[in-house]
């Protein structure tokens, strides 16, 4: 499992679609940065705080369709590639072939996540001034479950790019319910109690009755699509 | 420990309607080269990746290195060195990283194996150069690298001459042939150049249309090769319909307009001549020849007949 997660990462820091993503969210922080915020979103939403900026960032979830991208990508192009071939034939157990994907994928998109968290927290912090009032230990907490949630989240496009079988349909596929999933859902399902604490809607606030929710709900997806996933990578042939 | 790396009974691979594999039963004993010898499509490969745990039989059991649990052979492959259809490389890496990463994998602790595997092969010079701006014989070369880089005591190779020159097909025949005596290792290799398997197995053994049809010892192989029946005569198509009347068990090739081989019983002979005298047919050769692999493999596997 060590060999595997050692390989994982030695490709992830490789891993070039990775890196033109941070730079897209950078470039889009910058120019977010040098604009400002409107004052009509500022007068709207009853921004305040720099902590308004971090809740914002927090559960932003507009490169939903970026995560679902990277992960089918980063795991499809084993297939295509035939390297997932070598790990199989070195003797290494399928289900550890998943987790170490998964985790693997899941540190490249919470890195994702945690630029755009600093990005929207330093533009608010620009509007209203670098201080940390309104944060608090809950927000380490927050941080955890949303954390818990894009594993979730990426257990789910694995399943998906496993079940493809190769880097362009699952690239397609993950793409599209991504953006289904993560952006357009939004706003068709906005206050359904179930949507809003699954793995497509990170966590809204740091309160106890969203937190609680939205981390049972990640464990248990989770725990779920691992199993579902290594049941199915163990009876699949991977013959191409 | 037992003499039988890898055994299979009456393993089965289904797909659909169409049997890749079909009660396929062999066994392979430790310390032999097996030359693994089929046409395209006759299984040679799903039987490699069966083995390799790429695809699952559809019925059958394996024992792998006295293993029999799937649990416990998925263990025990971290001792197999692999390469099927072409080699698994990271395209965008370098030759030395994809070596790298495949002797992480496979969990040797010897750093110095790496360079070791490369120099082997030959493609030191080209160690830093993407695997993707590699020649086909090169890429073949890095395959075989990663295959050998954990020390394998069993090593399956699907044609790992393809693409390669006749230098480097030499090399490759005497380095299989020292892994083979030094570390014990059992190798099982297939390949469409029957010539070059001839000079490299002590075993060998024939798949035709997912069935294994002989399994037999470079030795037997040497004395089954000896012989076959060449005629020459005008009447080549009453020919056939003689052999197919009096001698219905017989494998034969038409070769030209003129010229037919029939394998296996060079007995016939008298009986034959007498046969085409009778049907007035003009023979101007009738002799017993020797036959190469190919010859052999084309006489058990039909010829033009089956």
């Amino acid at each position: 499992m060590m060999n595997l997660l050692r390989i994982e990462g030695y490709k992830a820091r490789r891993f070039i679609p990775f890196y033109i993503c941070l730079g897209i969210i950078v470039l889009m922080c910058i120019d977010w940065f040098c604009q400002g915020l409107k004052q009509e979103a500022i007068d709207y939403w009853n921004y305040r705080t720099m902590h308004d900026g971090f809740a914002e960032g927090i559960q932003d979830c507009s490169f939903s369709f970026l995560y679902g991208m990277i992960i089918a990508w980063f795991a499809g192009i084993d297939f295509t590639n035939r390297t997932l071939h070598r790990a199989i034939v070195s003797g290494n157990k399928r289900w550890k072939i998943v987790v170490s994907k998964l985790i693997s994928t899941s540190v490249m998109i919470f890195i994702i996540h945690l630029f755009t968290l600093v990005g929207e927290t330093a533009v608010f912090g620009k509007v209203f001034g670098f201080n940390f009032v309104g944060f608090s230990m809950r927000d380490l907490l927050w941080i955890g479950v949303v954390t818990l949630q894009i594993i979730a989240m990426t257990a789910f496009y694995l399943l998906i790019t496993i079940l493809c079988g190769n880097v362009f349909a699952s690239l397609f596929a993950c793409v599209i319910v991504s953006a289904l999933g993560g952006n357009v859902l939004r706003n068709f399902l906005r206050g359904n109690f179930i949507y809003e604490h699954s793995f497509f809607c990170l966590a809204k606030s740091s309160s106890a009755a969203d937190l609680i929710p939205c981390a049972v709900c990640a464990i248990i997806a989770t725990v779920g699509l691992v199993v579902v996933t290594s049941l199915i990578f163990n009876k699949k042939d991977v013959a191409n | 420990m037992s003499d039988v790396i890898f055994e299979a009974r009456n393993l089965t691979k289904k797909y659909k309607n169409q049997f890749a594999l079909d009660d396929v039963s062999i066994t392979l004993k430790n310390n032999r080269i097996y030359g693994f010898i089929g046409e395209n499509g006759a299984g040679k490969s799903t039987l490699m990746k069966i083995m390799a745990g790429l695809i699952f039989p559809t019925s059958g059991d394996m024992t792998f290195m006295g293993e029999t649990d799937p649990s416990a052979i998925e263990n025990k492959r971290k001792g197999v060195g692999t390469m099927i259809e072409g080699p698994y490389i990271y395209p965008g890496y370098s030759v030395r990283q994809n070596v790298e990463l495949q002797r992480l994998l496979v969990g040797n602790p010897d750093e110095s194996a790496t360079d070791r595997m490369i120099e082997l092969v030959g493609l030191t010079d080209s160690r830093k150069k993407k695997a993707k701006k590699l020649s086909m014989g090169m890429k073949q070369r890095l395959g075989i690298a990663m295959a050998m880089v954990g020390n394998p005591r069993f090593l399956i190779l699907d044609e790992p001459i393809n693409g390669l020159d006749p230098k480097n097909i030499v090399t490759l025949r005497s380095m299989l042939k020292k892994i083979n005596q030094d570390n014990d290792c059992t190798i099982f290799v297939s390949s469409h150049i029957l010539s070059e398997l001839y000079l490299l197995a002590t075993d060998f053994i024939f798949i035709h249309k997912g069935k294994i049809i002989e399994s037999v010892t470079h030795e037997q192989l040497e004395e089954k090769c000896s012989q076959y029946v060449f005629v020459r005569n005008n009447n080549i198509p009453e020919t056939v319909t003689i052999l197919e009347n009096h001698f219905p068990d017989i494998n034969y090739k038409v070769e030209t307009d003129d010229a037919i081989k029939i394998y296996g019983k060079p007995e016939i002979m008298t009986e034959l001549s007498e046969n085409m005298m009778q049907a007035g047919i003009t023979v101007s050769e009738l002799s017993a020849k020797e036959m190469s692999l190919e010859e052999y493999f084309i006489s058990i596997t039909g010829g033009e007949k089956k």
